[in-house]
């Protein structure tokens, strides 16, 4: 194998490290009973295409997603009565015209004389 | 299954087997730690050829392999070693390896390797225990084969020179 002139620590290092034929026959034995790792590669691409179906399937939930409608808009009446107001500590107070206010809540029912303004609870979003 | 193929493989891993064996007990200065190594190693490469065809060079492959897997199992047995000396743990049958490091001789030319340039000593097991050849061992270094040349010459003077001295520690 070598013709350098130190070749004899080749010697020395092989006789020092002598392997027992028992060893080499086992691992020689073991090597060549070895079988294929096909099941490490099918699981491995088992994994990849779950992975793939998965990620089609979330693709497509987010793409077919309901488009957000904005709320429709109800807009008054043409002949209704413009009121304008102005909120006071989070109250919108409204002036309202004409004689009388109605006053409906649960149960009740009441006419009462405009006193010039009144409270107008609102529900809802204020434009 | 080509039956050339089974065959060649076949001699190819008897020829290969023991001197990677040898290797690989030298890099992990343990016999079954070393057993374990090569066998991984040939396992690899039976793999590789049964369902690849024969590498370009069965040596190379091989020994890249156990080279890799030998700094592991050193890196191992560094951790798992002091807690099996704490607990006294011992393998059931004899162990060769124990019994060859018992010998002077054997003694003597581990420590004078111990004392070599890792790089130079890589080098020197490969191509001296493993009988890998220049090119091939160059491929397993990464380097170019003028530069295993030239280690595994300084390394074969290094150690021939600690031996003649009788140096040990």
């Amino acid at each position: 194998m070598t013709t350098e002139p130190n070749a004899h620590v080749d010697e020395t290092l092989r006789e020092a490290y002598a392997v027992d034929e028992a060893a080499a026959d086992r691992v020689i034995g073991r090597a060549l009973a070895a079988r294929p790792r096909h099941v490490g590669r099918t699981r491995l691409r088992a994994s990849l295409a779950l992975a793939a179906v998965g990620l089609s399937a979330g693709l497509v939930a987010w793409l077919s997603r309901p488009a957000i409608v904005p709320p429709a808009v109800v807009m008054a009446p043409p002949a209704a009565t413009q009121l304008s107001g102005s909120f006071v500590d989070g109250v919108l107070i409204v002036p309202i015209p004409g004689d009388g206010v109605v006053i409906a809540g649960p149960g009740r029912r009441e006419d009462r004389p405009p006193d010039g303004s009144g409270i107008v609870f609102v529900e809802g979003d204020v434009r | 299954m080509d039956v050339h193929l089974d065959v060649d493989l076949d001699a190819t891993i008897r020829d290969v087997g023991p001197r990677v064996l040898r290797y690989a007990v030298a890099r992990t200065g343990d016999l079954s730690a070393g057993e374990d190594v090569a066998q991984e190693s040939l396992e690899a490469l039976v793999r590789h050829w049964r369902q690849a065809g024969p590498p370009e060079s069965a040596e190379a492959f091989v020994f890249s392999i156990a080279r890799r897997r030998a700094v592991r199992a050193v890196i191992r047995r560094r951790l798992w070693v002091p807690i099996e000396q704490a607990f006294g743990r011992r393998d059931g049958m004899p162990n060769p390896e124990t019994q060859a490091v018992a010998r002077a001789e054997h003694r003597r030319v581990r420590a004078a390797l111990a004392r070599l340039p890792r790089h130079e000593r890589e080098a020197l097991l490969l191509v001296a225990l493993g009988e890998v050849g220049t090119s091939e061992a160059a491929v397993v270094l990464g380097l170019s084969v003028s530069a295993v040349k030239m280690r595994v010459h300084r390394a074969r003077k290094r150690l021939a020179a600690d031996l003649e001295d009788g140096h040990d520690h």
